[in-house]
């Protein structure tokens, strides 16, 4: 009998001819390219749309010297704040009846106001869908308070004291800079895995609905063994994933040099550039394939393509589940939920990505790999026994436990 | 295969959800001979065969495929045509069947020559490029069949092959497994058909509620029956009378009896004497069909009749 592999490439052959060569295909590819250039194209545009959506506006009803000495601590202290700064301030001249004006400004549909505050510096008083205890009210707290107290110095006839001036000295990296910046990478690295598998794992669902309905799966079953089956398909689909990632990736980084080629540095992970991005291959590969062959074995006890719609979102929502579990990974990778992530099967390539960003050993990834690749053999074997038993009717009374069959089968 | 057998099960038993396909089935195929398993819809037939080839598992007994113990073992050297075909729609004929032997080991180039060779001799050379799709049904079905045979097995096994073809296509497969067997390849097929059996077969296996009921040569089963004698007289009654056996009856104006132990003579003898007037009198060695009522019951054979219309239909 040919070996396992000789007969998985068999399939695998068919299943990526039948894939890629294809107009469909096509469409598949240019699907995410599509979202990335319409993603850069009006990137720049949203942002700037989103920053003027979100910055909170509030009336201010004060007299212009009221108003002047908050607007002159807010320049000086709105740096502080970092790239959302403080709310923006809008000055209304006091109307006769401040309450109707209030309400009046509230109501404006086309001003935005989110909040008024009225009664100056002397009697503050904010009016606003705001909450009692948020950064607006504090802002405004904080604005007033340093007016009242700069005009009681000035009328105390003392001077302020000067801004103080601050030495600095720029070093490239501190531990902390690092353990950031290698968090970033960490949570990266996590991220486009999770995103390409979720992306790409969910057609292994559907897999053998095809060769179960065409009624081929009695030809391919009297041929070759159940698990070469399934290995084939993984390799096929693997395979089919690694084109389009490689096409999108190559896309994505020209795209990256035109638009802007100074900003494809990115924080180095502590095992390295280059052996970081083999890892992350490797690891992609390995959550691929363990991903891979649960949803096939899942979707292969489907009897139709609906079946397997329904399916779709549990399956997803598991792969979140495993995602958050993974993210324990991140910073504290020694810890009890961390080691926990890398060892559990589902969350392990997910974990050991994130390790590879934040510590430079590296016998845990060989560990971790083989450990991957034993439990890739185990998903195919149970995958295939279910199969064999709940779609074949295979086995003595249908059970799924190879290892308790009866020593009469062959 | 130091018996000579092709396949050899014994005792074989599976049963779905608690109801019994196959009860202890024992069968043995020899090698290079065309073995037919006989039976009704829903006999067991499909499930033995799906034993046999290993895709799925006996709950208890023992099968031997081609001398392994492990019948995927033997995967290269079988070829499989089930009762639902299966083909991919979009594949063209010739990859279809270059695919199929490629399963069983054959590489691809060869199998796509092999093919396109097989398909010009059978007058589908035009049909070589096409989707399975755009293929009628019988022309799937050969192009299934191809692909069974493409990487020529020395054992091929056909889960009802007659079944869905018109009856040019019936003659060309009966000739195509009779080639074949000359060849030296070993053929088992079921069928519920007796007529294709009875043609093609060495021997064969009666399978009816899951067990076999007979298992030998055709010539032993049609054996069973002792040979019929159809007899007709110009006399209506007299003192020959009394020398027909007692179960004789009158069919469409003529005696039908079994041949009596003792043989024909001394019947011939008291007939003439009794003054019958022998006007017919023909012995006939009964065929398969009705070996098979007498092995299989009177019911299994209506369900087959019914099967048999119901493919007619």
């Amino acid at each position: 009998m040919r070996n396992i592999a000789a007969s998985a490439l068999v399939i695998a052959r068919r299943d990526f001819v039948v894939t890629v060569f294809t107009k469909t295909f096509l469409l598949f590819l240019l699907g995410p390219l599509l979202i990335i250039g319409i993603s850069i194209l009006f990137g720049n545009l949203g942002e700037r749309m989103a920053q003027q959506d979100l910055k909170p506006t509030v009336a201010v009803i004060a007299s212009e010297a009221d108003f002047a000495a908050i607007a002159t601590i807010k320049k000086r202290v709105e740096p502080a704040f970092g790239e959302r700064g403080m709310a923006e301030l809008v000055r209304y001249e006091p109307d006769y009846v401040i309450d109707a004006q209030a309400r009046d400004l509230l109501g404006a549909r086309d001003k935005r106001i989110l909040a008024v505050l009225t009664g100056g510096i002397d009697r503050p008083r904010l009016i606003g869908a705001v909450s009692d205890t948020g950064s607006i009210r504090g802002q405004l707290t904080l604005l007033i308070e340093e007016a009242r107290h700069q005009r009681a110095l000035a009328g105390a006839g003392v001077r302020s004291a000067l801004p103080a001036e601050i030495e600095f000295v720029k070093v490239e990296e501190s531990a902390g800079s690092i353990a950031s910046a290698r968090a970033l990478t960490a949570r990266s690295g996590q991220l486009l895995i999770f995103m390409l598998t979720v992306l790409l794992a969910g057609m292994l669902l559907s897999n053998l609905v095809e060769e179960k309905t065409n009624k081929v799966i009695e030809v391919l079953a009297a041929a070759l063994p159940v698990d070469a089956i399934f290995l084939g398909k993984l390799i096929a689909m693997l395979g089919v994933s690694v084109v389009g990632i490689a096409v999108w990736a190559s896309a994505a980084a020209a795209g990256m040099a035109l638009w802007s080629p100074g900003s494809m540095n990115m924080p180095e992970p502590a095992v390295g550039g280059p052996l970081f991005v083999l890892l992350v291959t490797l690891y992609f590969a390995a959550n691929y394939l363990i991903l891979g062959a649960l949803f096939l074995g899942i979707g292969s006890q489907a009897s139709s393509v609906r079946e397997v719609q329904t399916l779709s979102m549990p399956v997803t929502l598991g792969q979140v589940l495993v995602f958050l579990l993974a993210s324990f990974a991140v910073g504290p990778y020694n810890s009890l939920l961390g080691i926990g992530a890398a060892v559990f099967p589902l969350s392990s390539p997910l974990a050991m990505v994130a390790r590879a960003a934040q510590t430079p050993e590296l016998w845990p990834h060989l560990l971790a790999l083989l450990w991957q690749a034993l439990w890739v053999w185990l998903v195919v074997k149970l995958s295939a026994s279910l199969f064999r038993s709940n779609v074949l009717k295979s086995g003595s009374g249908g059970s799924a436990m190879p290892w308790r069959r009866r020593s009469t089968e062959g | 295969m130091q018996n000579g057998l092709a396949i050899e099960a014994r005792g074989l038993f599976k049963a779905f959800d608690g109801k019994t396909a196959v009860d202890g089935i024992d069968i043995a195929v020899p090698q290079g001979s065309i073995y037919g398993i006989l039976g009704p819809n829903g006999a067991g037939k499909t499930t033995t065969l799906r034993i046999l080839l290993g895709i799925i598992d006996p709950d208890e007994g023992d099968r031997t495929l081609l001398g392994h113990h492990r019948p995927l073992e033997a995967a290269g050297l079988v070829g499989y045509l089930p009762e639902e075909r299966g083909l991919y729609p979009a594949m063209t004929a010739r990859e279809s069947i270059a695919f199929m032997g490629a399963l069983r080991g054959l590489p691809l180039d060869i199998g796509r020559r092999r093919a396109e060779g097989m398909l010009a001799d059978n007058g589908l050379g035009d049909y070589v490029n096409k989707p399975i799709k755009s293929l009628s049904k019988g022309m799937a079905q050969t192009v299934q069949l191809f692909g069974t045979i493409v990487h020529r097995p020395k054992l091929i096994v056909l889960d009802e092959p007659f079944s869905g073809l018109d009856a040019i296509n019936q003659g060309r497969l009966e000739n195509l497994i009779r080639e074949e067997a000359a060849a030296g390849a070993t053929v088992i097929f079921s069928t519920h058909v007796i007529a294709h059996a009875e043609r093609l077969c060495e021997r064969i296996a009666i399978i009816a509620g899951g067990k076999v009921r007979f298992e030998g040569k055709v010539s032993d089963a049609r054996d069973r029956l002792r040979p019929q004698v159809r007899l007709k007289t110009r006399s209506a009654a007299g003192p020959w009378r009394a020398a027909l056996p007692a179960e004789a009856v009158i069919e469409d104006g003529a005696w039908h009896f079994e041949l009596p132990k003792e043989g024909i003579e001394p019947l011939l003898k008291s007939l003439i004497e009794g003054g019958a007037g022998i006007e017919e009198l023909s012995i006939e060695r009964p065929g398969l069909h009705d070996a098979f009522v007498a092995i299989a019951g009177a019911a299994a054979a209506r369900q087959m009749e019914e099967s048999q219309a119901g493919d007619a239909a």
